[in-house]
């Protein structure tokens, strides 16, 4: 199952007649943004284009998602989503390189509460808010949906995973009829093994628990998953699409699924360091414990029918579902397996606290992903894209925070994309 | 919130579904309870069946409060 992706950089966007790409300049036709969007708890979007170097935050954002079209090889991309449930992962797939699609807007808050609301959030596209989010280095396409009243929240998640999905491939047409050749192209293919490297897998932990932290997988929620196995490949092709509303610090967005980092590193070091055996998809927050210990074990079942000699893990969202992937780490360690797991810290804003809810013993190694309570400053941004205070504090009824100039944030839960749970962010620390 | 009214001389009994995390980070009486977003009973079950298994918990909880443990300590709703 042999994936060609290949690049078609783009370095600059603009609004125009058409959509099309000449060279790496990008015209993007307004009417077919619209198009794209279209949806019955949709009435209108505002679009807007932000380039690298450009200072601006950007607010309640509830997708991100890279354009790719498929070229060849059975399917297309974002399956089950848009078009037929069709294998995808093989063949040739096109993508247009730093560019991101932001699916935004103001979600109506329809008298849900606790978690269970689109959570607001922003990005910073500079200084030291961009260290924390890839989108400080994309050409950005904001796409501010409108939120008409009388619609579910369910109708609403419905047109934002579509307008996310749609928009990006439509983005990506553009690159079927270009002459140039694409800027680079890399091949990904598991089969080349070396029997004699160890042979590593990736337990892959997504959210899914409603319609306000949902993830697909060939257009189906994965509420109700117990663990299953995928080809890298297939991340790459849009068979994992996050569909939530809103999400905080810990989302982990379908940008973050077609490029994950830690799919990245595994096969840049496959079948020379090591074999990567593929992918284990499992979701956590299960609310009974009975049920966490269940993920658990079918995630080491998995990793030993596979024969792994290693699994690196990593969190889908922050709180209880620590403890899905702690389980599995005991499971897998008492079956020889080493494991590996990539976390945020939960330690409090002086880090004093415990950092994690819960750990087994056999969890001794740990790469910190960063904290999701320490206070950060943010300066303000030269100008705001989207609304200008943001809802916070949902479980006593919402207060605005105002995120027009520079900010003081007790915590990072709106901060979109700190302690990125697949490690995509710039931070680092320093030992004393 | 457990571990510092216990500090203060309160013993406190902990209603937690997921009883391991609970025990690990320091609560000494743990109550199992049912699911998360419902630890003291069950909206899924009738009104009358939700009562008695409210009751079982909570009188897990006061039992457990009245016995003298040693070391951190589970209990069942009966």
């Amino acid at each position: 199952m042999r994936l060609e992706l290949a690049s078609f950089p783009v370095s600059e966007v603009a609004f125009g007649a058409a959509t099309r790409l000449d060279g790496s300049r990008l015209e993007v036709s307004r009417h077919d943004m619209t198009q794209a969007v279209a949806h019955p708890a949709i009435d209108g979007v505002d679009l807007e284009v932000i380039h690298p170097g450009e200072s601006v935050r950007i607010t309640q954002i509830s997708d991100v998602v890279e354009p790719r079209i498929k070229v060849s090889g059975s399917g297309q991309v974002f399956p089950g989503l848009l078009g037929p449930v069709e294998a995808v992962g093989a063949g040739r797939t096109n993508r247009l390189s730093g560019l991101a699609v932001l699916v935004c807007g103001e979600v109506p808050w329809l008298g849900a509460s606790g978690l269970f609301v689109p959570r607001d959030n922003f990005l910073d596209t500079d200084a030291r808010g961009a260290e924390f989010t890839p989108h400080g280095q994309t050409i950005n396409l904001v796409l501010r949906l409108g939120f008409p009243a009388g619609h579910t929240h369910e109708e609403y998640q419905r047109a934002v995973v579509l307008a996310g999905v749609r928009a990006a491939r439509t983005l990506a047409a553009v690159t079927l009829t270009v002459p140039d050749a694409p800027a680079d192209v890399v091949m990904r293919d598991l089969a080349d093994v070396r029997p004699e490297l160890p042979r590593v897998l990736y337990a892959y932990q997504v959210q899914s628990q409603g319609v306000f932290m949902r993830t697909y997988l060939y257009g189906r929620s994965l509420d109700e998953l117990l663990p299953t196995l995928v080809h890298p490949n297939e991340l790459a092709d849009g068979a994992l699409v996050a569909g939530g509303l809103g999400g905080g610090a810990v989302k982990l967005t379908t940008w973050l699924h077609q490029n994950n980092p830690i799919v990245d590193g595994m096969y840049r070091r496959h079948a020379s360091e090591w074999n990567f055996g593929g992918v284990i998809l499992h979701r956590g927050h299960y609310y009974q414990y009975e049920d966490k210990q269940r993920v658990a074990l079918q995630v080491a079942r998995a990793a030993q029918l596979l024969r792994a000699d290693g699994v690196i893990f990593s969190l889908g969202g922050g709180g209880n579902n620590i403890t899905e992937v702690m389980l599995a780490i005991q499971a897998c360690e008492r079956l020889g397996i080493k494991t590996v797991l990539l976390a945020w810290e939960h330690a409090g804003p002086a880090g004093a606290d415990y950092p994690l809810p819960f750990a087994v013993p056999e969890a001794v190694a740990i790469v910190s992903t960063g904290s999701m309570d320490e206070p950060v400053e943010l300066p303000s941004m030269q100008r705001v894209a989207g609304a200008h205070a943001i809802r916070t504090r949902p479980e006593v009824g919402g207060l605005p925070l105002a995120v027009d100039g520079p900010l003081q944030l007790p915590s990072r839960y709106e901060l979109f994309g700190d302690a990125n749970p697949v490690g995509w962010q710039r931070t680092g620390c320093r030992e004393y | 919130m457990s571990a510092e009214l216990e500090r203060r001389g309160l013993p406190t009994a902990m209603i937690s579904a997921l009883p391991p995390v609970a025990l690990e980070l320091g609560a000494n009486r743990v109550v199992r309870g049912v699911k998360i977003p419902h630890p003291c009973g069950d909206p899924t079950l009738d009104a009358a069946t939700d009562r008695l298994l409210r009751q079982r918990i909570v009188c897990a909880a006061l039992d457990g409060l009245s016995r003298s443990i040693s070391e951190p300590t589970m209990f069942e709703p009966g």
